[in-house]
């Protein structure tokens, strides 16, 4: 009786493991080259930047984290996961990319062209470089 | 058999529709095929005697159709292998229109908003845990299901919600022992023409007090009378049932994670009646009466470490769940079980788990099984939502 | 069985009164609520029952069918299904 919970614990066991590496590989986001010209009006505006926090709490924190490192309540849910904001790679990107990858989102990543207005998204790039690790 | 040959000729009906439907995009009418499904293998061990099975497949298909921005159909099939049978199960079958932004009446088969757990926690993929908690399903004292009518909606007030749900169903039936005496006094909720003229009531207040909808309390009560028309002994009896349910999800950030607890608490009140036995070697049945009081609760708590570095670990999650039944002393059906299960679930994505789960079951009594039980089981599932 | 319809509507007249003041205590929060964005309602409702879907997982057309089944399970408000719908829709 034991030796058999044991077996059956040990191949469910096993079966788990080989599901959790079964995790879906994801292609790397780079925004085209074109976005990287594009400039930031808002550069080191500290007004624009708490505008931008107002966004970022309201729009991203769900997915991306109040601190933005990607693991907002709604993100475990996502493929490929969010990205989170913190990384030397994140923050390597120009302001011109990240102003493009939250105009344009992938799926699940959402297109914020129609819903934040050019300014806005400015704003919350300069809010999103305040989130590098110091 | 021929409940797949009908259930192929609906799909391929769907299939057409669905097709028509693309021709033009604008197209008002919609109509989708949601649902669960789910199989596994169990392993049980009562008082000793051990028992190992895959066990397969529910399929457990929910069917959408949306006429307008306010109208919908929606009903649900649920197939299932048992005794080496296919059962069908008509879980509901019921329409809505949304009046107003705070009323929505329905009409036909539908889930009763008893608590949450029968409404919205039951399937497969949404269950964190393989099983019902005590006190649901067959011989359960919460009710799932009932015909009728319902008004139901939700606004908001100030910084909280309030939801509310109000419904007049056929109500339960009394089992008065003369098919099944051992099951005398219990009540059984499928009552698709209505055994007597009065119509039961019931509702459930749901206010989940912060904004962000972590937090909610909800108050059921379900009432009619459940005896036969007329009937001299219990045309009179009725029965009150109430349920008291919390939940509480967020993600905390100092556990790095995800809290969830669920909890409902049922209770079922019969009027007292008389009952009749007859003992092995007699010929006229004993009187035997007993306070007609049930209650079943549960509580569940899981864990899911999303804010955890790994993305494998951010998948797994860890359940704990108590549940209890106590039935009427002095019934034939007279019980006191409890049940603790733990659970380790792998999500593959946010609709499709696999879930491992231990659970020991201590029962005294039951009319199925008299006397001490003991279970011990072992369940790995797969279930997924579609 | 009287009495038990009276003390059942008792129960649910108190419930009832206790949400409503205690909201109204809360009320310089109402703003909160009716200024919540579609993807934070998406992230803090459907969890309440399930795991939060994914938007990509279904079409625009498909959201709308399961806004309105949604609505009606969850008696979600109009104004949070709208937005949750419409957030599916620019995230699928």
């Amino acid at each position: 009786m034991k030796k058999q919970i044991f077996k059956f614990s040990l191949a469910s066991l096993g079966i788990l493991l080989f599901m959790s590496f079964a995790v879906q590989q994801t292609g790397e986001w780079i925004a085209p080259e074109e976005a990287d010209a594009l400039v930031n009006p808002y550069k080191n505006n500290t007004e624009a930047t708490k505008e931008g926090k107002k966004q970022f709490n309201q729009l991203c924190a769900i997915c991306h984290g109040n601190k933005g490192k990607g693991d907002g309540i709604a993100g475990a849910a996502l493929n490929p996961k969010p990205a989170n904001f913190t990384t030397v790679k994140f923050q390597s990107q120009t302001d011109g990319a990240i102003f493009w990858k939250m105009t344009n989102g992938r799926s699940p990543m959402a297109s914020y062209k129609e819903i934040l207005t050019d300014d806005q998204r400015w704003q919350l790039v300069n809010y999103l470089r305040t989130l590098s690790k110091k | 058999m021929k409940h797949l040959i009908i259930f192929v000729s609906i799909l391929s009906l769907s299939g057409l529709n669905n097709l028509i439907g693309q021709e033009n995009m604008f197209s008002k009418t919609q109509f989708m095929i949601r649902g669960y499904g789910h199989a596994g293998f169990e392993y049980t061990s009562v008082n000793g005697k051990n028992q190992s099975s895959y066990v397969g497949s529910t399929f457990a298909p929910i069917f959408l159709f949306k006429h307008s921005d306010r109208l919908l159909f929606e009903s649900e099939l649920e197939f299932e292998l048992e005794n080496n049978q296919v059962n069908v199960g008509f879980e509901y079958a019921d329409m809505s229109y949304i009046l107003n932004n705070y009323m929505t009446i329905r009409m036909g088969k539908f889930l009763l908003p008893f608590g949450t757990f029968v409404e919205r926690l039951h399937p497969a993929w949404i269950n964190r845990l393989s099983n019902m908690p005590l006190g649901f399903g067959h011989d359960g004292i919460a009710p799932s299901s009932g015909i009728g009518v319902e008004l139901r909606g939700g606004f908001a007030v100030g910084g909280s919600k309030l939801n509310y749900s109000v419904y007049t169903t056929n109500g339960p039936v009394l089992k008065d022992g003369s098919n099944e005496p051992e099951e005398a006094g219990m009540l059984l909720f499928e009552n698709f023409e209505d055994n007597n003229n009065n119509k039961a009531i019931g509702g459930r207040i749901g206010y989940l007090p912060f904004s962000n909808s972590s937090v909610e309390i909800g108050f059921s009560v379900y009432s009619g009378k459940v005896g036969n028309t007329n009937d001299s002994l219990y045309g009179n009896t009725g029965a009150n049932l109430m349920a008291g349910d919390f939940t509480f999800v967020k993600q905390v950030s100092p556990l790095y994670g995800i809290i969830d607890i669920k909890a409902q608490y049922n209770l079922s009140l019969v009027d007292k009646a008389d009952y009749f036995e007859l003992e092995p070697g007699e010929t006229i049945p004993t009187q035997y009466t007993f306070e007609n009081k049930s209650d079943a609760y549960f509580a569940q708590l899981s864990y899911r470490p999303t804010m955890a570095g790994s993305n494998i670990i951010k998948n797994f999650e860890i359940i704990g769940r108590y549940s209890v039944i106590n039935t009427p002393e002095g019934s034939l059906w007279e019980q006191q079980a409890s049940q603790i299960s733990y659970g380790l679930n792998y999500w593959l994505s946010w609709r499709t788990v696999f879930k491992l789960s231990y659970q020991t079951t201590n029962s005294e009594g039951g009319h199925d099984s008299p006397g001490t039980t003991k279970t011990n089981a072992i369940f790995l599932h797969w279930a997924l939502g579609f | 069985m009287k009495k038990q319809y009276k003390i059942t509507t008792m129960l649910l007249v108190t419930f009832v009164a206790i949400a409503f003041i205690v909201s109204s205590c809360s009320s310089n929060k109402s703003a909160l609520v009716s200024n919540k964005s579609g993807a934070q309602l998406w992230g803090e409702n459907c969890i309440r029952c399930h795991s939060i879907p994914s938007p990509s997982a279904y079409n625009d057309v498909d959201w709308e069918t399961i806004g309105l089944h949604m609505q009606i399970r969850a008696n979600l408000t109009k104004d949070e299904i709208t937005k949750v719908v419409e957030f599916m829709q620019t995230a699928n």
